[in-house]
């Protein structure tokens, strides 16, 4: 048996260790706003905060979660008022939006670590992020709106 | 939905195959794993059928996933495991070379060439692509002969043809909610793997949700159709070309509901070939037979991509072998602004099912989109180095006008960075400047993935590609820095946005590599050239 939070709610899993995070979020707690793109940690649709980093759901075993603080698209502020998801609205960042919870959960961690990020800075993190649409320049734009650097 | 549970399919490595044998039992082992069912194979013409293959029903999308490693399967892989990337561009390169179907002629090509002045010949190549972002998915709850579908499509109406036929039951019988789309770009207009969901449902008695893997995705999809091109023009003493001879050939998208169609249709020569803007008083342009061994389909901006590549970096060619600014080439080689007849010069030309007199090939607004962008883009005053150029290409295409200048640099490496796109658009009145802004953004972005990283092959039928590893796309250290759109306004009537941003894209980024480097780019990706 594996306990661990998620949004701040103590969950339990007695299912395959092995189970990507990924799929304990989307089917067993119906938490779909993580996204799968590739299984393989190439895309990161399904970027997740585990301790505050992002992290990609879709390569983490559900028995290296055991009481850690995992924290979701729908965690991050659920009446949208986080900073990078105000910038996001914005600019009108998303297109399809599929790939966006990872962009905007991989944003709001570089934020944390890296209040006034350069682009050198934004390129490092974001690039592990694919975004099929081609919404990246409104991407960076958004955070540099939200951490307030040009 | 309750009750739901979940599916992964095992599809036929090689399409039109068929299981061999199937071992399921330790699939059947795995936790969480509730059966095992067969799919058929398609009867030709494929269209947007099943392809058959084997499904793991679980209680959830993992133990699908895991069950499904551990099926044995073997295959009867069928005539298509004659597929070969590399011979079957040789054929098409060989096919392009010979004299092929006329799909327009004015003047006689022949007769000018044979006047013995410069010529200049060339061929280019761009190979499959795919890929949307998020891999096809659906769900359906057939119960009491009704199925309700909820499906990431682009085309519900397809889905209730695609699971009437799959069901045998009436299409009013088949209810599509369409979901948020995770990006389209044409492979969800095909909806087989919603007919999957339909009968995996019907099997089941129960609701079953189908999630395709990334590899799924890459593996087996539709695929935009490889293309050779060869074109030959002659040119008079200042280089402007007095005769333009341009053959295609590709496997057609008609295969898909024609399984013997082995030529390109007047709608894929439509887009951007029997079309060819410049004014030249000698032009034929010709298309071959290419038969299709996978399945075949549309992606963002279709036979635009490959037929703008050709043609717009074989201008570039002529511009440079004459020695002569790009910009001012292409508009010499405009010409006046006028409206193309294109039925007087024998092409079935469908102009994306618009009528030619709301919607016609006006040179003009062509030349204002280049005009534009050598403007905004700073082009007069623009200073190429080693490693450093500008490079442009225009394009009308879903009766919109685009005009792209890219800056492009080249490391020491090779590597290739892009610091700025400028791209002028005519799409007619704009309703939500915004949004055609973000669409352009977009298609420069995926433009650019398709000039530098795409390309799907296949040895024996089967695709050698699976996952963003070995098929990859942009990133945003790869991508454009920036893309500025300019907006002509326009008060014509309103045209496409979402596809006519991707087309001049890969022949301006060849375009700019080519003052950079040197090295003139006649077949993508670019991956594949060394450029140092």
């Amino acid at each position: 048996m594996i306990t661990l939070k998620v949004n701040g709610v103590s969950r339990r899993f007695d299912g395959d260790p092995d189970m990507p995070l990924l799929w304990f979020l989307r089917d067993l707690l119906q938490l779909t706003g993580t996204k799968y793109g590739c299984g393989a940690g190439l895309c990161g649709a399904c970027t997740v905060h585990v301790n505050g980093s992002a992290t990609r759901s879709c390569l983490t075993p559900m028995s290296s979660t055991a009481g850690k603080n995992v924290m979701t698209i729908e965690g991050l502020s659920p009446a949208g008022t986080h900073p990078v998801q105000q910038a996001w609205k914005q600019v009108n960042a998303p297109q399809c939006g599929y790939c966006q919870s990872g962009q905007i959960m991989q944003a709001a961690a570089l934020l944390k670590q890296k209040p006034k990020p350069s682009d050198a800075d934004i390129d490092e993190v974001m690039k592990g992020i694919i975004c099929r649409c081609g919404t990246y320049q409104r991407i960076r734009q958004a955070i540099k709106l939200a951490a307030g650097v040009k | 939905m309750p009750g739901m549970v979940h599916a992964s399919i095992e599809h036929p490595p090689v399409v039109g195959g068929k299981v061999k044998s199937l071992d399921d039992q330790e699939a059947l082992k795995v936790k969480g794993v509730l059966k095992t069912i067969m799919i058929d194979t398609f009867k030709p013409p494929y269209l947007f059928q099943p392809l058959g293959g084997v499904a793991v029903i679980a209680e959830n999308t993992w133990a699908a996933m895991q069950g499904r490693n551990k099926l044995k399967v073997t295959w009867e892989a069928g005539e298509n495991a004659s597929y070969n990337s590399d011979a079957y561009k040789k054929a098409l390169q060989e096919t392009a070379r010979k004299p092929c179907k006329v799909a327009r002629n004015l003047g006689n090509v022949d007769a000018e060439f044979a006047r013995g002045g410069r010529t200049h010949e060339a061929e280019y190549y761009v190979p499959h692509l795919a890929c949307p972002m998020e891999p096809p998915a659906a769900v359906a709850e057939f119960k009491d002969g009704r199925v309700v579908v909820h499906a990431a499509t682009q085309n519900p109406q397809a889905v209730q043809d695609a699971v009437s036929k799959a069901l045998g039951i009436d299409k009013k019988n088949v209810e599509c909610h369409v979901t948020l789309l995770g990006g389209g770009f044409g492979r969800k207009s095909k909806p087989d793997y919603v007919a999957e969901a339909a009968l995996l449902s019907k099997s089941m008695g129960k609701p079953v949700k189908v999630t395709w893997t990334r590899e799924d995705d890459v593996r087996f999809d539709y695929y935009h159709a490889v293309a050779a091109m060869y074109l030959k023009a002659s040119v008079d003493e200042k280089g402007r070309p007095t005769a333009w001879l341009q053959r295609s050939v590709f496997p057609s998208l008609m295969a898909m509901f024609n399984p013997a169609a082995n030529e390109g249709s007047a709608g894929e020569l439509g887009m951007g070939w029997t079309d060819m803007p410049f004014d030249i008083p000698n032009i034929r342009a010709e298309n071959g037979q290419a038969k299709a061994h996978v399945r075949i389909g549309w992606l963002r901006s279709v036979a635009n991509i490959y037929h703008a590549f050709g043609i717009h970096s074989f201008v570039d060619e002529l511009a440079q072998m004459s020695k002569r600014d790009p910009v001012e080439y292409l508009l010499d080689v405009l010409g006046q602004p006028r409206k193309i007849d294109l039925k007087a010069q024998g092409a079935n030309y469908q102009n994306y099912g618009k009528s030619l007199d709301l919607f016609p090939v006006d040179t003009g607004r062509l030349r204002r989109v280049i005009e534009l962008a050598a403007e905004k883009s700073g082009w007069a005053n623009r200073k190429p180095s080693k490693g450093h150029a500008w490079g442009i290409a225009a394009h009308r295409s879903f009766l919109t006008y685009v005009a792209a200048v890219v800056e492009v640099e080249v490391d020491d490496r090779g590597k290739i960075s892009i610091p700025r796109v400028d791209i002028a658009v005519d799409a007619g009145r704009v309703i939500n400047p915004d949004r055609v802004r973000s669409q352009f953004e977009g298609g420069s972005v995926f433009g650019t993935s398709v000039a530098l990283m795409g390309e799907i092959t296949a040895a024996n039928g089967e695709i050698q590609q699976a996952n963003f590893d070995d098929y990859p796309v942009a990133r945003m250290n790869e991508a454009p820095r920036v893309t500025n759109v300019h907006m002509v306004s326009s008060d014509a009537p309103p045209a496409g946005v979402g596809e006519p941003g991707v087309p001049p894209i890969p022949p301006a980024i060849c375009n700019a590599i080519f003052p950079a480097t040197g090295k003139r780019i006649r077949e993508l990706p670019i991956k594949k050239h060394k450029l140092v």
